[in-house]
């Protein structure tokens, strides 16, 4: 035994942690903090070592937090395990919208079609892509770790940093949320603290 | 390295006695666990605000623009109690937002869910109008005899972190992992509890609590 508690697994008592939240994806029905955005079918995956899969339709869609933001633009982490099962686009991350638009942003874009893995992040106006020199799309599971710092925005890949981007930062306060693009993703864990 | 939390809390062979653990992270509370009763809204908070950096959580707060005096309302598990009263720990990251005098709020384990408080066997801490200080709040298990036991820090409108425990016929307040109080006149209740977090409007300005972490496990 390590800790009296999960708080001291994170923080000790004299500290007044920050907001930290995680998700299993595991039950007979996703936990009712998750609010669906735009077209889709969620549901939970009846299988050994799967979680949660949404089915994405009519463009982006995905679940998030309705617009409760609680995570930083500045000094937060946001993790996921996540794969594709069909083809067009894997998207989770951080966003400080409802809807579809790419403004206050920064997710993961793993796109059948393209040829290597993106960052994409927005700002109040302009969004912007990076493009991993290493990643290509493919339907395995990956474990995406999104890190957004005062200077820049880190994508790693499965443990290793792939793309840091400066350029079209969000400003605003943050939502997780998982989901794609006229695709079928799956999601296993996911979890978003402030640092 | 460990790969389960269960080993991380629990020494090899153990059976893990019941624990519960919220971050009130999300859209909105799991009403499938928490119940609510009284007079009072609950949301999420949506601050947009610099602060809400290492805020954020549940607030607890009259949802009406007139708050009224003499109403209240209790956030709790709708009377499934599954915590000991005599061998208990429970963690909560709490900030009491208002004027002292405006209302109170308390937050632990107790025995009712209930709107109205008094219904006896409280294990917690209170904040706003019972005492100046930070302080311990217990009753017995009728609600009739309550202790207040003032700590050495003012009541404020921060962030806090709390943990009320106790172990056979004491129970400790500490504040921030370094401030204690000890509940001294044994009021304290004797059945099973629940986590509770409330509100009481003295008057008819606002008052509000917030918290962003709850634990609450059986030793």
């Amino acid at each position: 035994m390590a800790f009296p508690s999960v708080y001291e697994m994170f923080t000790p008592l004299t500290t007044v942690r920050k907001q930290h939240f995680w998700e299993y994806f595991s039950g007979a029905t996703l936990n009712s903090r998750w609010t669906q955005q735009g077209s889709g079918t969620p549901s939970m995956v009846n299988e050994v070592d799967e979680g949660f899969q949404f089915i994405s339709t009519g463009g982006d869609s995905y679940m998030a937090f309705n617009n409760i933001r609680p995570f930083s633009p500045t000094a937060s982490v946001f993790i996921v395990e996540a794969k594709r099962t069909a083809s067009n686009g894997l998207r989770t991350g951080l966003r400080g919208n409802n809807g579809t638009s790419n403004t206050q942003v920064a997710y993961v874009n793993e796109w059948s079609s393209n040829s290597n893995l993106v960052l994409r992040t927005g700002d109040a106006s302009s969004d912007s892509d990076a493009t991993s020199t290493s990643l290509v799309p493919n339907t395995n599971w990956n474990l995406y770790k999104i890190e957004c710092t005062s200077s820049k925005i880190n994508l790693s890949v499965n443990g290793v940093l792939d793309i840091e981007k400066t350029s079209n930062r969000p400003t605003i306060g943050l939502q997780p949320f998982v989901g794609g693009y006229n695709s079928t993703s799956r999601f296993k864990y996911c979890e978003a603290y402030n640092t | 390295m460990t790969k389960s939390i269960y080993d991380q809390l629990n020494a090899s062979g153990t059976v893990a006695k019941q624990r519960t653990v919220d971050t009130f992270s999300g859209d909105q509370i799991d009403f499938t666990q928490w119940s609510t009763s009284g007079d009072f809204g609950f949301n999420l908070a949506n601050n947009d605000s610099s602060e809400f950096y290492n805020g954020g959580g549940v607030i607890l707060k009259w949802y009406n623009a007139n708050p009224v005096a003499g109403r209240e309302g209790v956030l709790a598990y709708d009377n499934k109690r599954q915590f000991s009263p005599t061998n208990f720990v429970w963690i909560m990251n709490c900030k009491w937002t208002g004027t002292r005098t405006s209302g109170v709020s308390r937050f632990g384990i107790k025995r009712y869910s209930d709107g109205t408080f008094n219904g006896g066997g409280v294990a917690g801490a209170t904040l706003g109008s019972d005492n100046a200080k930070i302080s311990a709040y217990t009753t017995n298990e009728t609600g009739g005899q309550i202790s207040v036991v003032a700590s050495t820090i003012d009541v404020d409108n921060v962030y806090h972190n709390y943990k009320g425990a106790r172990s056979g016929s004491a129970y400790t307040l500490l504040i921030d992992g370094v401030t204690s109080v000890t509940e001294t006149n044994g009021y304290l209740p004797v059945n099973a509890s629940q986590p509770f977090l409330y509100c009481y409007n003295n008057d008819t300005t606002h008052h509000s609590l917030n918290c962003n972490y709850l634990e609450v496990y059986n030793t």
